[in-house]
Parts: structure tokens; sequence; C-alpha cells
């Protein structure tokens, strides 16, 4: 086959090179091919030319599975892998239960919108509500900050406890739920780790009815 | 030909190659950060702590361990001598490694930084400790959350004359741990 694009002046032509042509000016040499110039395609065509790219593109992606269990299994691994990371770092709704933190929570029926970028702690501030893995078992549970590194907490539940305040140690948090009387906190298992904090609510909401973002009171004036 | 890869007729070759490998290589690394997290790892081991079981050339030579940590189900069946690998309670951004020397419900005669000449191992914790003396351990900070630990050492990669297996089973009990009646 020869090749398609050839200056004019290399194809067999009757005219000597370099000589103008008739109707044309002098200096001007012609550079271009020699094919008649391509019409613009149809708004018609272009869509046709488009839709067979696709359907041959798709033909070529599921061959490209088919015949290769390897292949098939590699895209799977990185689809998962894929999959895990948005859900081990992004935000996501999860549901939570229990009479801990009565007054913002409900026992049943509350779903916790959690931000897991700020796992172990990163960016939380003393009034964030946290979801961390319980010290003493391997559950999971949502408290209110009450004190991080360095801040002085009370040990014992106000008014009926004693008097004693201690100061959160480094990499530590404190932990208290907001209906005292039936929350199992840092009051029971002491200060929690940072590295257990698996992240920060952003909302609490209950599907199809309520929708209320978490406000830190501390810093809501 | 990888059929998202075969790059556009109007872009140029090289970057159009250039972008497709990239693309197939960047979709390897989710893949790699979960098997680093759930299966197994290979880490550089720093400082003196477990010396002389790990680095016991800390002070002559920049020679560090490596070692595999595996990763799978890091909380499950824990035993006294086992090396794990956790998050320092404190700061979760360092990683540290240390032998677990007691369990839950164990009581522990403790060593000096401790306030307290006994402890005893709260449910869900584990005491750890460092095999040599320049150490930061449970004597400093406690009994550790069992929620910590990311791993444990099963494997001394390099140097070879050391590499293989860890038989944590074969190291000596630490003496002054009276054990708990279920175990």
């Amino acid at each position: 086959m020869p090749p398609r694009f050839r200056p004019s002046f290399f194809t067999s032509s009757t005219r000597p090179l370099l000589t103008p042509k008739p109707n044309s000016t002098p200096l001007q040499i012609r550079l271009t091919s020699n094919k008649p110039p391509t019409p613009p395609l149809l708004l018609s065509q272009r869509l046709h030319a488009l839709s067979t790219r696709l359907t041959n593109r798709a033909r070529t992606s599921a061959s490209h599975f088919l015949g290769h269990p390897l292949r098939a299994l590699a895209f799977a691994l990185k689809f998962l892998a894929f999959g895990h990371l948005l859900m081990e770092y992004g935000i996501w709704p999860r549901a939570v239960a229990g009479p801990s933190m009565l007054p913002t929570i409900a026992v049943a029926g509350s779903w916790a919108l959690i931000d897991f970028t700020h796992r172990f702690g990163r960016g939380v501030q003393v009034g964030d509500l946290v979801a961390y893995h319980i010290p003493i078992n391997t559950q999971s549970g949502l408290k209110r900050v009450l004190g991080m590194p360095g801040d002085y907490v009370l040990v014992d539940t106000p008014e009926t406890g004693g008097e004693t305040m201690i100061q959160v140690p480094p990499g530590h948090c404190w932990l208290i739920g907001d209906n005292l009387d039936a929350s199992r906190d840092s009051r029971l298992f002491g200060p929690v780790p940072l590295g257990l904090v698996r992240g920060k609510i952003l909302a609490i909401f209950q599907p199809f009815r309520s929708f209320e973002w978490v406000k830190n009171p501390m810093l809501a004036q | 030909m990888a059929p998202w890869g075969s790059a556009g007729k109007t872009t140029p070759r090289f970057l159009g190659q250039f972008s497709h490998y990239l693309f197939r290589y960047a979709t390897w690394l989710p893949v790699l950060i979960a098997f680093n997290s759930y299966v197994a790892q290979v880490t550089w081991i720093r400082g003196p702590s477990m010396y002389p079981f790990l680095n016991p050339q800390y002070n002559e030579s920049l020679r560090k361990d490596l070692c595999l940590v595996s990763k799978w189900s890091p909380h499950r069946n824990l035993e006294r001598g086992m090396i794990v690998v956790f998050r320092s309670p404190e700061n979760p951004h360092v990683t540290v490694v240390k032998r677990i020397v007691a369990l839950e419900g164990d009581v522990v005669r403790t060593k000096p930084p401790y306030p307290y000449e006994h402890a005893k191992v709260d449910v869900g914790h584990v005491w750890v400790e460092g095999d040599g003396d320049k150490t930061k351990d449970s004597n400093y900070y406690g009994p550790v959350s069992t929620g910590l630990i990311t791993g444990r050492i099963t494997h001394i990669l390099t140097p070879l004359d050391r590499a293989g297996r860890v038989r944590w089973w074969e190291h000596a009990e630490r003496e002054g741990v009276q054990k708990a009646q279920a175990s």
C-alpha cells in the first residue's frame, strides 16, 4: 500500500517541479496532499461514528475479561480495595443506638454521619461528638469529648460523685455520654487513647424524618 | 490493548501511553493499602527498645532490622511473649513494637516508673514491655488496650544471619507475672 499523505511534488505529474500552477500566484508551492478534501461530516454521521466506536469499545472490554480469569480477578480486587478505601477514609452514615446520649440521640432509629478523616483525633475539639473503639471490648461507641490532652476533668459524676480532678494524659481524651445515668464512658474505663478515635460526627438524622447538623456547644455561643 | 487506555487519536502518543500506564499502576495503590493494613507489612525496626532480640547492634552500627508484620486479626489469640505492633497510647501517629508480658486479669509486679508496685491488667488490655532497658512501655503509660494493636511480628527478614521465624514461645517468661485463673 502506498503512503497516503504524499506531497504533491513526489507524485507523478506532468508539470515540472516548482513551476507555478496556471491560475495561482507565481511563488506558491503546493505542499498538501493530492486527495480531494473530505467534506465535513453531518451531525447524523458523526453520531453514527460515535456510537460505532462506543459499541466497539464495549465489545473489546467484554472480551478483555472473558477469556482471562486472572484479569477479571485483578479488576475485582482493585475495585473492592478502592471501595474499601472510600469506606475507611470517607464520610459515611452509620446506625447508632443506645440510651447513653439521650437528649442528643434517640435510643433507637437514629443514624450518624461520621467523618472518618478525623480518625485518631485529628482536628477534634472539646465538645465534639466522636465515634471510637471502646477500650475494654471490641465494640464501637459514640460519646462527647469532655477533655483533650492537658485538660483537667472531673473523674466522677458531678454532684453525686467525688470532687477529684485529673489531667488528661498526652495522646488521650476524656469521653462522656450526655445521659450520665445510663452511660459507660471514661468514668468507667478512664481516658481513651486517641488512637481508638474513629471519626467525628457531623450530623444526626433519622431517614426520611429529620436531619440535624451537630453543633459544638463550646463553639456556638 | 486495554480498553480504557487506548488513547484518543488526537492525544500525542507519549502522553497517551504515559497517562495510560500511570492510571494502570495507580489503580493498584488501594490494593496495596488494603494489603498493608489487613494482611502483612514489611517494616524497619527503629530504636533500642527490643534490644537484644531486635536491633542488637543499635549502638554499634546504623543497621536496622527488617521485619515482617502480620496484620491478620491482630486482636485475637494474643499470648504472653508475642511481639506486637501497636499505636502508641501517647501519640496515635507513632507505631511502637513491644513484647506482651501479661494478658487481661494478670497481676504484674511493675518496674520503676510505674507509681504502684503491682498492677492488675484491665479487661481488654495487655501489659507490654520492651526487652531492653531503654524502653518506654506499660511501666510508663500503663496497660495498653488491644484495640490499639495493629499487628504482630512473625519474621525477621534482615540481617540474614538472624532471619527467620520469630519463636516468641521460646522466649523466657518474665518474672513477677501472676497469671489469671482462666488461662
